[in-house]
């Protein structure tokens, strides 16, 4: 069965939803917090609006949005420039989020969070070591792995509460 | 590749590659050094940093949380231990107060009095953007250029020094901490004077390089800054030295595991060298006469 992308009256308000839940993942991110003699970061945080991408047919806004918030993230972490848009684009590519055939579930959005974090800590694994010349340790991406995945529930709920107020209610089950 | 067979499909699949291209292309082309647009950067940190302040403020209740149940298992063990310090410490500042009044009293015979500690100023910000990734490590603080901050000025903490500034936008500056793979700052021992440069290495324990005399640094040496090189003022306090698992002496900073939140940020200008300035002046002194000749 080929793979049609849901039409267009519901994908503004999900594309709407899909930007700003990235854009406070992105801010929430870059925030640091201080806890027992630990500075934890959250930099993965922002691939949860990547796997929860809304189902929508206009692709190329997608594409060009998903760039930008990249291109964002590695300038307010001040990481090497294209790093974080090449990981994104490579996870929307891959994963194809905004094609899915049913509307998204926890149990869905927590397995495919899952896929995503997984592959892209693989991916930025390898271009930490193209770009720091060393090879950079596992057990920090990990544990960042780990933290993310606690913030799933509230991303997830986030986005939740950002499709009640942004999309009708007859609309909303199907994003 | 990205949508079903048609026109709309064509042009996702050719944005698609172009995104994949740009974002490549750029990352190769920064790779390691950041130095591409460097002004859009620091402009898109000065439009970012209101909303990283604002996610910023639930977490730091957080952290007053975290930081209040730590405190407070500590509290008595500490107030312990302040105590018997305070008593060592009244003698310290007797001794200290002599010392200044010799010390006062052998510059004015001197005629040498330190005017660089004289003229040092310093700003207070907020750091709210810590970011310990295995690329970068670096921190926004929220003063800028509307605070007279400075490119290369100092950013230490009540502990130490924290890192040194990196970018200056209009309301806030990107600091490059001590750990960060491109950091290098020179540094001296306390106890021998022996001088090496402070190189980071993403992640906490940055190494010693390039020591002039590596017999003169031991484990639990007091690491400060040396002022060589004029970038930093001297005798900012950094870390001590340790040994890491392959029996390296690497520094462990002050700043390592310590909730930071409050920064002092110390404005001070690299010192120029002596044939600089001669240079200038001869060029001012040539320019001047060559006008004297026209007229």
């Amino acid at each position: 069965m080929p793979l049609h992308p849901v039409s267009q009256p519901f994908a503004r308000g999900g594309l709407l939803v899909g930007s700003l839940l990235m854009l406070i993942l992105i801010f929430v991110s870059v925030t640091n917090f201080n806890a027992f003699n630990t500075v934890i970061n959250f930099i993965y945080l922002p691939l949860i609006g990547i796997c929860t991408w809304p189902r929508t047919d206009k692709i190329v806004t997608s594409i060009c949005i998903i760039f930008i918030f990249g291109l964002t993230l590695d300038i307010v972490s001040s990481g090497p420039l294209g790093l974080w848009a090449l990981v994104f684009l490579i996870n929307f590519a891959i994963f194809k989020p905004h094609m899915r055939l049913k509307a998204l579930v926890f149990k869905t959005a927590l397995f495919s969070w899952l896929l995503v974090v997984l592959f892209s800590s693989i991916l930025v694994y390898f271009f930490a070591w193209f770009t720091i010349e060393s090879l950079p340790k596992f057990l920090p991406l990990i544990f960042q792995i780990i933290l993310s995945t606690c913030l799933f529930p509230f991303a997830y709920g986030l986005r939740h509460f950002l499709k009640k107020i942004f999309i009708d209610q007859f609309l909303r089950d199907l994003i | 590749m990205l949508g079903s067979n048609s026109n709309s499909t064509k042009a996702s699949n050719l944005t698609y590659i172009f995104a994949l291209i740009l974002a490549g292309g750029l990352f190769l082309s920064d790779r390691g050094s950041q130095t591409i647009f460097l002004q859009t950067r620091s402009n898109i940190e000065a439009i970012a940093s209101p909303g990283i302040k604002l996610f910023s403020i639930p977490i730091t209740m957080l952290e007053r949380i975290s930081n209040a149940i730590e405190e407070r298992t500590k509290a008595l063990s500490e107030n312990k231990a302040l105590r018997s310090e305070l008593y060592e410490l009244r003698d310290y500042q007797q001794k200290s107060r002599m010392m200044e009044l010799k010390l006062f009293r052998l510059e004015q015979l001197l005629n040498s009095s330190n005017e660089i500690d004289k003229n040092k100023e310093q700003t207070v910000a907020r750091s709210y953007g810590e970011v310990n990734s295995p690329f970068v490590r670096s921190s926004l603080i929220d003063v800028g250029k509307k605070n007279n901050i400075q490119k290369g000025y100092a950013v230490s903490t009540v502990d130490g020094l924290y890192g040194h500034v990196q970018r200056v936008g209009s309301k806030s500056s990107r600091v490059l901490l001590l750990s960060d793979i491109n950091s290098r700052i020179s540094v001296m021992s306390l106890r021998s004077n022996s001088r090496a440069i402070m190189s980071g290495n993403n992640n906490d324990f940055p190494n010693l390089i390039f020591s002039n005399n590596y017999q003169g640094w031991l484990e639990g040496d007091t690491v400060l800054t040396s002022g060589d090189g004029g970038m930093l003022p001297p005798g900012l306090e950094v870390g001590s030295v340790i040994k890491d698992a392959k029996g390296k002496l690497v520094v462990n900073l002050n700043t390592n595991g310590k909730a930071i939140d409050w920064v002092l940020v110390t404005h001070y200008s690299s010192i120029k060298s002596p044939e600089f300035e001669t240079d200038m002046k001869e060029k001012q002194t040539e320019g001047l006469s060559n006008i004297s000749e026209v007229f």
